[in-house]
């Protein structure tokens, strides 16, 4: 009885092992779906053989995991992984060396930079971050104001403008940091309070893991509010982005023409824009520590090259030469 | 110069050599050896990994002092790491779970070893071990997609309508499903297993004598089972379940899914909060290359590795006194 029962245990084992083994050895990656508007991606071949990880950023990550799908099409002997983990994680990660593309939606910190020198940032393309609330919400025509934003996510209650509205729960961003958090975090409460955003024993508020985890916060919880990349907001259901209130009035309307215009604007230096809150677009960038590998530099060109466009489009990012050209 | 042992013989293999008292030292033989270099090699391990977690940990302690333990606000920027919310939600978690796990688990177990037959036995108790290879992710996949909206549209407030006035079954976050009781719930059903398996194995493992005996005194099936064979095996059954404690307070993924990750302490089985090995996952990905950080995050795990410590200390007094009555 005893032998009987290892070689089915045995037999068991051979045929899992078996089962991973054949599923291993086929690759059946999904195509992107290329907009009408976009171009066929192409990339021209490079002739190596490498193994490169991309990590950090959870905004950068859809992104990079349809890059990559592209790319790897037209590169066979380049194999590529993809992680999030959050900005911080990918600027850390590029800097120990546990990462050969570390991935942000931020601009590097000092406090980085003085760690790791050799960070070297190559912009890809940019994106905004924006409030979402769920359906029962009734939003008001002029957004919520930034005062009403920064007061609840101090205290982890909505504020009577809020609440009158609909909204019972505020969510923040469970890994810590989060170049979206800190986007959302220095517009709330200024760049050296931006801390404030996440969650604490004081403010009680809910958290939710990367921009997807806030999506669906939202789409299971019709009285949350959350913030998110603008990005995630363009195929998902049972979500609404009310418009934003300045300090001083101005009601800046959730779109991808006023996120450009004020990327454009970021990226000309400017301290303020008309079109959208400066301070809530951000660079999507690519580090690495140090000059890079010709096969990572590769990847990097092709990343901001024009055959690259079509994984912008479908992210709702925007690309370097998409912004120039707003 | 070898030495051979007289007083030890009645220890003795053929073949073997024992160790011996300290008055006189014996080489042993080669399997000895083997087993003496994989014990070594087993303690160095232990030793290594506790001591680099206590050597990170320690600049953390020596800067926040008793304000690490007691202390609530964890936060980077202001150099403040106190982990009490932390520590309270393992606490509550690994509590709910044992409440939950131990009486389905110890009662599956007296079935499977004294009323089942065996053919179900040897059914069931391979379907029970299943649950040991299931991936913790999937527990945490199937708690937040299958149980979750359960728990927050019918389990939560059917509840709460019922006992609401009891403050541990307040329905305090109605808009979700996740907390305390769904996470413990699935934890539970991640440590039965192990809890009924060695619980099996402890029952099993009474001489026969004591059971018979007590039958051949009259006593009922229940009445055997209860003051002959659950005294003898209770500290199988304590060891087990101090296995599960120790399996549910290091739990991370399936908590960090579902125990919704507020920074509070839960005010009832319906409440959120945020575990200590939550903790460490969110965070670790940026601050394990930031010294302070680093040191912060280790000492969770340090306290964690206390808590466990305790926990089997303590099972262990309590094991030694403990009489079924």
């Amino acid at each position: 009885m005893y032998s009987k029962k290892l070689v089915v245990v045995l037999l068991t084992i051979a045929i899992i092992g078996v089962c991973a083994l054949v599923l291993g050895c086929t690759s059946s990656s999904p195509s992107p779906t290329a907009t009408t508007t976009a171009t066929t991606p192409t990339s021209t071949p490079v002739q190596t053989t490498a193994s490169i990880t991309i990590g950090g950023s959870t905004t950068v990550q859809p992104l990079s995991t349809i890059l990559v799908d592209a790319y790897m099409k037209n590169n066979s002997g380049v194999k590529i992984t993809v992680t999030g983990g959050g900005s911080g994680a990918g600027e850390t990660g590029v800097g120990s060396g546990t990462l050969d593309i570390g991935s942000a939606s931020e601009i590097v910190p000092a406090s980085v930079m003085t760690q790791y020198p050799n960070i070297i940032t190559y912009t890809i393309g940019g994106s905004g971050v924006c409030v979402i609330v769920g359906t029962s919400v009734q939003v008001p025509a002029n957004g919520f104001s930034i005062k009403d934003l920064a007061a609840s996510y101090v205290t982890g209650q909505p504020v009577a403008n809020l609440s009158s509205a609909g909204v019972k729960d505020i969510y923040t961003r469970a890994d810590n940091p989060s170049g979206t958090a800190d986007a959302m975090g220095s517009y709330l409460f200024t760049s050296a309070n931006k801390s404030w955003i996440y969650a604490n024993a004081t403010n009680n508020l809910k958290t939710a893991q990367g921009n997807d985890g806030m999506v669906a916060a939202i789409q299971s919880d019709p009285n949350g509010l959350a913030f998110v990349d603008f990005g995630f907001t363009q195929n998902a259901n049972g979500i609404q982005i009310p418009a934003v209130q300045d300090l001083n009035g101005t009601v800046y309307t959730v779109n991808a023409a006023n996120i450009k215009g004020a990327l454009k604007d970021f990226f000309a230096k400017q301290t303020s824009s008309t079109h959208y809150p400066i301070k809530l677009v951000r660079p999507l960038n690519y580090l690495t520590n140090g000059q890079p590998s010709p096969a990572v530099l590769a990847y990097i060109n092709y990343a901001n090259s024009s055959s690259a466009e079509f994984a912008y489009q479908q992210c709702g990012y925007f690309s370097m030469s998409d912004i120039n050209n707003a | 110069m070898i030495h051979e042992s007289q007083t030890e013989s009645s220890k003795e293999v053929h073949g073997s050599k024992p160790f011996s008292k300290l008055t006189s030292i014996e080489i042993p033989d080669l399997p000895g050896l083997i087993f003496l270099l994989c014990g070594i090699i087993t303690i160095l391990i232990i030793v290594f990994l506790i001591g680099f977690i206590f050597y990170t940990a320690f600049p953390t302690f020596q800067s926040q002092g008793l304000y690490s333990i007691f202390g609530t606000n964890w936060d980077y920027t202001q150099h403040q790491y106190g982990m009490l919310v932390f520590i309270c939600g393992t606490i509550a978690l690994t509590v709910v779970t044992i409440a939950i796990a131990c009486p389905l688990s110890i009662l599956t177990a007296i079935f499977l070893a004294e009323y089942s037959p065996p053919r179900l036995t040897k059914v069931m108790r391979p379907m029970i071990e299943l649950l040991v290879g299931i991936p913790s992710v999937v527990y945490g996949i199937f708690g937040l997609f299958v149980l979750g909206n359960m728990f927050k549209y019918n389990i939560n407030p059917g509840i709460s309508s019922v006992l609401g006035f009891i403050p541990i079954f307040r329905n305090l976050q109605p808009s979700t499903g996740e907390g305390l009781l769904l996470a413990s719930i699935v934890l539970s059903i991640m440590i039965l297993p192990t809890i009924t398996s060695l619980s099996v194995e402890a029952i099993n493992s009474v001489p026969r004598e004591y059971k018979e005996a007590s039958i051949s005194l009259g006593a009922t099936k229940w009445e055997t089972i209860k003051k002959a064979i659950m005294p003898v095996a209770s500290s199988g059954i304590l060891t087990a379940v101090v296995l599960g404690v120790m399996r549910a307070m290091g739990e991370t993924m399936a908590v960090v899914m579902l125990f919704g990750g507020q920074m509070h302490i839960p005010g009832s089985l319906f409440d959120t909060g945020y575990a200590m090995t939550s903790k460490i996952l969110n965070d670790i990905g940026y601050w394990v290359a930031v010294p302070e950080g680093r040191s912060a995050l280790f000492a969770i795990a340090a306290v964690l590795i206390v808590f466990e410590v305790i926990t089997v200390a303590a099972a262990r007094a309590i094991g030694g006194r403990k009489k079924w009555s």
